[in-house]
């Protein structure tokens, strides 16, 4: 089969590599039909996420049809279609059994690692590094599907690929991003970041019932989007001193509740092998929590602040730890729980009360992901989303 | 090492006195080697002005003179300490089971080699005594014969090889109830000692690889199955790496479902028995 795979910093390449099998009980393989870069693949892009290995399969967002079960999955039938959530979950630990799913205990074979690393293990992605599983990824014409059992969700032949396809990461993150954010009729929220995942909080906020929302960038087409296609109030920063802004559009308040959807480049913590070279790298990177001060320093007392913007395990400096003593926010953050939402707001979407499309800029094949990776990387052609058809 | 964290790893008990973490662990040459390259080190820092120099050049500096490497020390109680001692760890896990399942698992020894990556095999011998092989490279070879000596249902298990083996192993397995997670906290505790004086090279080559993390990377295999019916891998998944084995295709989806459910019934059978419960 073809997949998209990771060589190295700002190499990728699409490569003839063996079809996936079944491996354990629980796995299923789908065909994937539709799969997309996500921004956090960026990182992987610009080799900041550890443990990559060349010839990794990239990708975290498929969609697809079943076509081979494991004997330990009796809820899927050959040929059914099917969303994937990014976070591989068993469905049978602690966490799986709260609605964790991406706190999963069992579902990363290199759980050690990063217990070295967090305190605790870290569940399993698809295609996201040895670190978190080290499993070959979505962007591929076939995929295993681990604890298949667990995380896909059928979707029904009628609805476009385009509409669902996000309900694998971008928008249950944007809507837990909000949820988090514990919203009351009338609150104001502020998000940082109107990327993909931004434009879904964003979005989320007012399903939520945010009076307003306000959405913060630099990039024009994106800030252009959000207010066209979610009603949001656009914030340039560097047109604006945001802080000042938002002080001012909230007679004084702040925002109840601010989004990070920018994050880090996350910056893995390495093996004690090279601390030192993490440690220098983290140097480096000092200012990139800029979007996270912010928020913290804009949030009005009382409020939260909400980070679905990736941190990858590095450390951060100059954390305004004082500002969110003093106005006693509430800081919420973690990968996405998909497993939580897909259904609920898959419905939302069969009953038209938003489509997920709406973010797609790039529509491209499979052969063309390395270009793919180079415009969104670059933010040309007013990239926002690209999607690959196998 | 031996102060902190490593409490868990440490010789057994009544075995010769632990290192310190001030003993002379360094030869007579290195430390002279240490000293003077320390001393170069300082002095072009000094030249330079470069802190890391002085630092780096101080810490060699002060290796060479003590005689005390700390990093070799680390290096050492990561082993498990000189060999002689043998060692014990112990490791504690949480499983979202309550204790009868957990207990099970544990009580039908022939499971072990599912998770405990050091056994090759258990064999149920007569009433409560048991043939153990440990998992190592040919032609190193270790076997001994084991027998439980505690087993209070749900609760706690221990083993203990039989007079006269090889090696002198044993096993405590302790089960607590978690009410309020529904769960069952699992301690387990190994010790590994050679008999007096002789430290073959198939016990020295087990007890090197019997470190702290491989037994809490073996725990956290056993809950996996314990809880999911699997061991999470991706070994045998494709990738681009070399060598690929390209020309491997999918079969058409009618066929592979035909396939599959000859391919499990034949190995389903092996599996399911040799996960099952007491």
């Amino acid at each position: 089969m073809r997949a998209v795979c990771w060589n190295g910093k700002k190499d990728v390449r699409v490569e003839t590599v063996p079809d996936p099998e079944i491996i354990n009980p629980r796995d299923a393989i789908v065909k994937t039909e539709l799969t997309a870069i996500c921004g956090s693949d960026l990182h992987l892009y610009n080799g900041n996420i550890p443990t990559m290995k060349a010839g990794d399969i990239l990708g975290h967002e498929f969609l697809g049809e079943v076509v081979e079960v494991g004997r330990g999955v009796s809820n899927l039938q050959i040929g059914d279609r099917v969303i994937v959530p990014f976070p591989i979950a068993c469905g049978n630990c602690y966490y799986c059994a709260h609605e964790l799913f991406s706190f999963c205990d069992n579902s990363n074979p290199n759980g050690g690692l990063t217990e070295t690393f967090y305190g605790q293990p870290a569940g399993g992605l698809f295609g996201y590094s040895h670190l978190l599983g080290g499993y070959a990824g979505g962007q591929a014409e076939y995929v295993r599907v681990p604890f298949a059992d667990v995380g896909p969700v059928k979707i029904p032949q009628d609805i476009s690929a385009e509409k669902t396809l996000f309900l694998t990461d971008i928008f249950p993150t944007g809507y837990q991003a909000a949820e988090y954010c514990g919203i009351r009729p009338g609150d104001t929220v502020a998000v940082w970041g109107c990327g993909p995942v931004g434009q879904f909080a964003i979005r989320s906020a007012y399903l939520l019932g945010a009076e307003r929302v306000i959405g913060i960038d630099r990039i024009p087409e994106r800030l252009e989007l959000a207010r066209q296609s979610s009603a949001a109030i656009p914030l340039n920063y560097e047109n604006v001193p945001i802080a000042e802004e938002l002080r001012e559009i909230t007679g004084g308040r702040g925002p109840d509740a601010c989004i990070d959807a920018v994050g880090l480049e996350a910056h893995g913590f390495g093996l004690t092998g090279w601390y030192d070279t993490a440690k220098q790298k983290l140097w480096l990177e000092t200012d990139r929590p800029t979007a996270l001060r912010q928020a913290i320093y804009a949030c009005s007392k009382g409020g939260t602040v909400s980070i679905p913007g990736v941190y990858g395990g590095g450390f951060v400096d100059k954390f305004p730890i004082g500002a969110a003593f003093a106005k006693g926010l509430t800081l919420r953050m973690g990968q996405t729980h998909v497993q939580k939402y897909a259904k609920r707001l898959l419905s939302m979407i069969e009953a038209d009360e938003i489509d997920p499309s709406f973010v797609i800029t790039h529509r491209l094949s499979l052969e063309e992901a390395p270009w793919g990776y180079e415009v969104f990387n670059n933010k040309e052609e007013e990239c926002i989303k690209v999607v690959l058809k196998c | 090492m031996y102060q902190g964290r490593s409490e868990v790893l440490r010789p057994a008990p009544d075995d010769v006195r632990p290192p310190r973490s001030d003993d002379v662990n360094l030869a007579a040459v290195e430390r002279g080697i240490s000293a003077a390259c320390g001393t170069l080190l300082v002095l072009s820092g000094l030249r330079r002005r470069s802190l890391p120099m002085l630092i780096g050049g101080s810490a060699l500096i002060y290796r060479g003179a003590t005689g005390v490497c700390p990093v070799y020390r680390a290096i050492e109680s990561q082993a498990g300490g000189p060999l002689s001692d043998g060692l014990q760890v112990e490791e504690a896990i949480t499983v979202n089971k309550p204790p009868e399942t957990v207990y099970a698992l544990w009580r039908r020894l022939e499971n072990l080699p599912r998770f405990m990556s050091h056994i090759e095999s258990v064999t149920v011998t007569v009433g409560n005594q048991s043939h153990w092989v440990a998992k190592l490279p040919a032609p190193l070879r270790l076997e001994w014969d084991a027998e439980i000596v505690d087993d209070q249902e749900n609760k706690k298990l221990s083993w203990q090889s039989l007079p006269g083996s090889r090696i002198d192993h044993s096993g405590t397995v302790l089960f607590h109830f978690v009410p309020s997670r529904n769960s069952t906290e699992v301690k387990v505790i190994l010790t590994f000692k050679p008999p007096a004086g002789s430290v073959g090279a198939s016990i020295a080559r087990l007890l090197n690889f019997l470190t702290k993390t491989q037994i809490r990377s073996d725990l956290r295999a056993f809950k996996a199955v314990a809880e999911t019916g699997e061991k999470p891998t991706t070994i045998g998944q494709p990738s681009g790496r070399w060598p690929k084995r390209i020309g491997k295709r999918r079969r058409d989806p009618a066929s592979a479902a035909r396939q599959d459910l000859i391919s499990h019934s034949s190995s389903s059978s092996s599996e399911a028995t040799q996960w099952k419960a007491q």
